[in-house]
């Protein structure tokens, strides 16, 4: 073997633990995937380094040339990579199958969750937490009668004496035209 | 839902319409099948719909599961399935989105489960010529139909029981097949090898005679070179499932 071939040999080696070092340090590659590779580069380099161990294991196994049992290795090497990557994504698909059943499952929950909230103020139009019947119609200087433009559930409620919280954009839409003077009551005058 | 009016049981039906692409027909569908169920809650399961098959679901106030990706017929089947199991649905009844199975057949099935007399029923499109006359039998092309009736007798010779339709969609399934399924669901064309691997498990499988009706709109999923594929795929997988240990239920 000429020396030109072994310095090719252990640059090659070296710069392929060398990108894969690099890749793992800048976070581009997982640690965990890296170490078949980091094992095939140091096998790689141990073997240029010490070429009698090829020799010596082709003789073991029974194979006529070193070279030959390095290419069989090689391809194996290969194939064992791709089939822990087929492995690797029946894992990812298992895993994605799951975060998207389960996000479909969950947007079910916050649709009906929505409804349910949607539903709770459609059916208490008048709701509005805190403010009480009294202390809406003083703040928006509405006079008490225009409480018969409310619905009657929320009218018996008042007259209950119930803290009747009132949604204030609906009864101010209720109430716009009847704000001021009673306009039903005639104005007697004792001229 | 089916509340016994005598205050008996309460039972809980859930049925099941996995959707891809059907905004033409789902809404069809939906309405038929309201009109036969009335009282069953509908479950659409779109997965990954490009179209606006979701909105045509939500309008007609049915269920909605919605999948952010096209992950296949399997994974949606499971997902509905973990619905009806977290929901505590009794039954589920499963059929096409296309129309094309008859909610009349899917009653039949669905008594047959409710009744105990099985815990999965499935619809077999070639038992229905010698009970429904033959105007309303399966036409389908010749491949097709031969490659149904090889996997028919591959299911039948791997279960040892008659099975004629093993590729039905139309199936209706009790409680323990829904809690089995939902933990472990085949994917893809699932069907095959579901019903072998239900019929491992030791569920008790029953067939009856279903008619297919012409689609209300859209297209089939399956064409030319995609169903050679399929086709060996869904063997492969029948033969795994005959070998596999039963997961435990």
């Amino acid at each position: 073997v000429s020396l030109q071939t072994v310095v090719f040999g252990i640059v090659g080696a070296a710069l392929m633990l060398a990108v894969v070092f690099e890749l793992v340090r800048r976070r581009r590659l997982r640690i965990g995937y890296s170490l078949l590779w980091l094992l095939i580069g140091g096998v790689a380099l141990v073997l240029i380094l010490f070429r009698d161990i090829l020799g010596l294991l082709a003789q073991l196994i029974g194979v006529q040339s070193p070279t030959s049992l390095l290419f069989t290795a090689g391809i194996a090497c290969a194939f064992l990579i791709l089939l822990e990557h087929s492995l690797t994504l029946t894992i990812l698909w298992r895993q994605n199958k799951s975060l998207a059943q389960s996000q479909a499952l969950l947007e079910w929950q916050i649709r009906k969750l929505q409804d349910q909230l949607e539903a709770s103020q459609v059916g208490n139009p008048w709701l509005e937490p805190g403010v009480t019947a009294d202390e809406f119609l003083q703040r928006e200087g509405i006079p008490h009668w225009a409480l018969l433009a409310l619905p009657p559930d929320a009218l018996d409620s008042w007259h209950r004496g119930e803290e009747l919280a009132i949604k204030s954009e609906s009864l101010q839409l209720a109430t716009a035209p009847l704000k001021g003077p009673n306009p039903w009551l005639e104005e007697v005058s004792y001229d | 839902m089916w509340q016994d009016l005598a205050g008996g049981p309460r039972t809980t039906v859930l049925t099941i319409l996995p959707a891809y692409n059907e905004e033409e027909s789902i809404r069809h569908v939906i309405q038929d099948l309201s009109l036969y169920f009335p009282l069953t809650d509908i479950l659409v399961i779109d997965d990954g719909s490009s179209d606006a098959t979701s909105d045509e679901v939500l309008s007609t106030g049915a269920e909605l599961l919605r999948l952010p990706c096209n992950l296949g017929v399997g994974a949606a089947l499971q997902v509905a399935l973990k619905f009806a199991e977290e929901k505590g649905y009794d039954y589920t009844l499963r059929l096409d989105a296309d129309g094309q199975h008859d909610p009349e057949d899917a009653f039949r099935l669905l008594s047959a489960v409710m009744s105990g007399e099985a815990d999965a029923a499935i619809g077999s499109r070639f038992l229905a010529g010698r009970w429904l006359g033959k105007d309303r039998n399966y036409e389908a092309a010749l491949p097709r139909v031969l490659g149904i009736k090889l996997y028919a007798g591959l299911v039948s010779m791997l279960t040892g029981q008659r099975t004629t339709d093993p590729t039905s969609g139309l199936r209706c399934y009790n409680r323990r097949v829904i809690h089995y399924l939902a933990h472990y669901h085949p994917q893809d064309y699932p069907e095959v090898e579901s019903t072998v691997m239900l019929h491992r498990a030791g569920f008790r499988l029953l067939e009856l005679p279903a008619t297919i009706r012409p689609r209300f709109a859209g297209e089939s999923t399956i064409n030319s070179w995609k169903s050679v594929y399929y086709a060996f795929r869904v063997l492969l997988a029948a033969l795994i499932a005959a070998v596999r240990s039963p997961v435990g239920i």
